[in-house]
């Protein structure tokens, strides 16, 4: 694994960074975040038939061969996929996943976009309790948005975080 | 953040952007971007991103050229995508504009721009879906179309970056400090910065960036609305953009599925709004207007779904054009602000010239025809413009602020 950092912006808006070197680390530093436990919590509140979780893709992702990542995750946490227009347009995902103003408006407990650059027309569609960005250029604009920055490359990170995820059935 | 910078540019939109790239092409590497929100923010991530070349001044044509040339080799130049795509442009005519349109082709032409003045019986061949029967005449752009505002200004922002460039979002100028030898430092909620070139790309901001170095600068915001359509089966195809000056709308392709529906009418200046308190949701009256308007001459307007509506803000001068310049009155500080809705298709240009103004003894002599003091001298820019509808100097104050000029 490339070196991944997570970015948690903390109430009073300090930033806490940690980086970590490999996939225990990364576990480790997304619990003692309190990134696991929230996100727990919204896949229980999914089971239980809230609309509680989107996983959205954007340009980052590359091509339509990793968003079969953003379905297994979305599976695992009991939640939707969504993407940006530019992954819509490239044709990576079905057009009516489109979230942003001119696609669908959604408004989960939890946000988890992957890839995204975090652009205003994308950002105006989501109205999420706790939004999660997965990016690898640490200076994307969507890391300004987030509650909760993983800097790294989502195709290493996502697979981490289904393992996590279908490991842990019902938390 | 005690660091010091060769120079400092106020604003992460497409203009600050654009001035980074050709800062850090020229070798001044050692730049800061101060953003007070996030990167493609502001004006930028709001654009409808149509990228033409039809003005009546050749200087603008050369620039609109220049831009067209960039975002259409964007991923070669910048290593990151613009999405141009290139659909043609249709600027539509009748007897009120026959003379501009043969003024700007006539520059296009002796610039090389592959334009043609069309027939109505050609513009419906190119556009096979227009109805606009009181169109007696046009220009066909043939190389023109639109692309990705927002992915445009990160891959100026990233070049820069991989360059030496230090990107500081959430940083806002609370100040600028001058000495005797002018400006000095940046006071910003993070910190203070050291640096003796400060480059005020604020857009709707800037008008306050230039207060903290004593100029007032004649920008007035204003809203401007873009409303998408959902198209029907069978998709218009092709589907040039159009620019209507009778309706004063302009329509153009967003991907396969949506037309984005402008306006630009005079009217449109006149809905001020004060940077710090704009929401850009958008006013349904006026989304209903512009779809109406755009019916006419593209009647499948009127049966699409709506598909989002918005509002972006135009920083507009009063001749509708850009503030270029480096101070004879503060050493240090430069501006490139008063976009005035023409900011995407020009940065390109725009920051060129600036990093030209910033680096070079003998810069760009085109930079002069945007001084600061053409307003003052009397010595407008004179072309077309979707903006001239803002020679409203009386109106030139935040809403709010009525006579402080």
């Amino acid at each position: 694994m490339n070196s991944v950092q997570v970015v948690q912006k903390e109430p009073d808006g300090s930033i806490r960074a940690n980086a970590v070197a490999d996939r225990d680390g990364l576990e480790r530093e997304l619990r003692e975040s309190g990134l696991i436990g929230k996100l727990l919590q919204a896949k229980a509140e999914a089971a239980a038939g809230e609309s509680a979780v989107v996983v959205a893709g954007g340009r980052g992702m590359n091509g339509a061969a990793n968003f079969r990542l953003l379905f297994e995750l979305a599976e695992a946490l009991g939640g939707k996929v969504g993407a940006t227009r530019a992954a819509v347009e490239a044709g990576w995902i079905a057009y009516e996943h489109k979230i942003g103003r001119t696609g669908q408006s959604v408004s989960p407990k939890v946000y988890i976009a992957c890839g995204v650059s975090g652009a205003v027309q994308h950002v105006a569609g989501v109205r999420a309790d706790l939004f999660v960005a997965v990016n690898n250029d640490p200076d994307a604009p969507v890391f300004q948005v987030a509650d909760y920055g993983i800097v790294g490359d989502a195709a290493q990170i996502l697979p981490e975080l289904i393992a996590i995820f279908s490991s842990t059935q019902g938390g | 953040m005690s660091k010091t910078f060769e120079a400092v540019i106020i604003g992460g939109g497409i203009v600050g952007a654009s001035t980074a790239f050709h800062l850090v092409r020229k070798g001044c590497t050692r730049i800061a971007v101060l953003e007070k929100d996030r990167v493609g923010s502001g004006s930028t991530g709001r654009s409808s991103g149509v990228i033409r070349q039809f003005y009546t001044h050749p200087t603008l044509v050369e620039m609109a050229r220049t831009g067209l040339e960039y975002y259409a080799r964007f991923a070669e130049i910048t290593g990151s995508p613009s999405d141009f795509t290139k659909t043609g442009f249709i600027l539509g005519g009748n007897e009120s504009n026959a003379e501009t349109i043969r003024k700007g082709y006539a520059i296009q032409r002796e610039l090389g721009i592959r334009s043609q003045i069309v027939s109505p019986d050609e513009m419906v061949r190119r556009h096979p879906f227009l109805r606009a029967t009181d169109l007696t005449t046009g220009l066909f752009e043939e190389e023109a179309g639109y692309a990705d505002a927002h992915a445009s200004c990160l891959g100026f922002m990233r070049y820069a970056r991989d360059h030496g460039a230090v990107i500081m979002q959430g940083t806002e100028v609370t100040g600028i400090e001058t000495d005797a030898d002018g400006v000095c430092a940046v006071r910003t909620n993070r910190g203070t910065i050291a640096t003796r070139t400060v480059i005020n790309c604020g857009g709707p901001w800037a008008r306050n960036i230039g207060r903290m170095v004593g100029i007032d600068l004649p920008i007035r915001t204003s809203r401007h609305h873009v409303v998408g359509v959902s198209l029907p089966e069978p998709q218009p195809d092709p589907f040039p953009i159009f620019s209507d000056p009778i309706r004063s709308v302009y329509i153009r392709p967003e991907g396969k599925r949506l037309a984005l529906l402008g306006s630009n009418h005079p009217d449109d200046a006149r809905d001020a709004v004060h940077p710090d308190r704009f929401a850009d949701d958008a006013d349904p009256e006026k989304a209903a207007d512009i779809r109406q308007r755009s019916s006419i001459p593209l009647p499948f307007l009127r049966s699409g779904e709506m598909a989002g509506l918005w509002s972006g803000m135009y920083a507009i001068t009063p001749d509708g054009f850009p503030i270029l310049e480096k101070s004879a009155h503060v050493k240090g500080y430069f501006a490139a602000c008063g976009l005035s809705g023409h900011g995407f298709k020009l940065a390109p240009a725009i920051g060129r010239m600036m990093a030209s103004l910033v680096t070079e003894s003998a810069p760009d002599p085109r930079v002069r025809l945007f001084r600061l003091a053409r307003f003052r001298e009397n010595d407008y820019i004179d072309s077309v413009t979707t903006s001239a509808l803002s020679r409203l100097s009386s109106e030139f104050a935040h809403p709010e602020e009525g006579s402080d000029e």
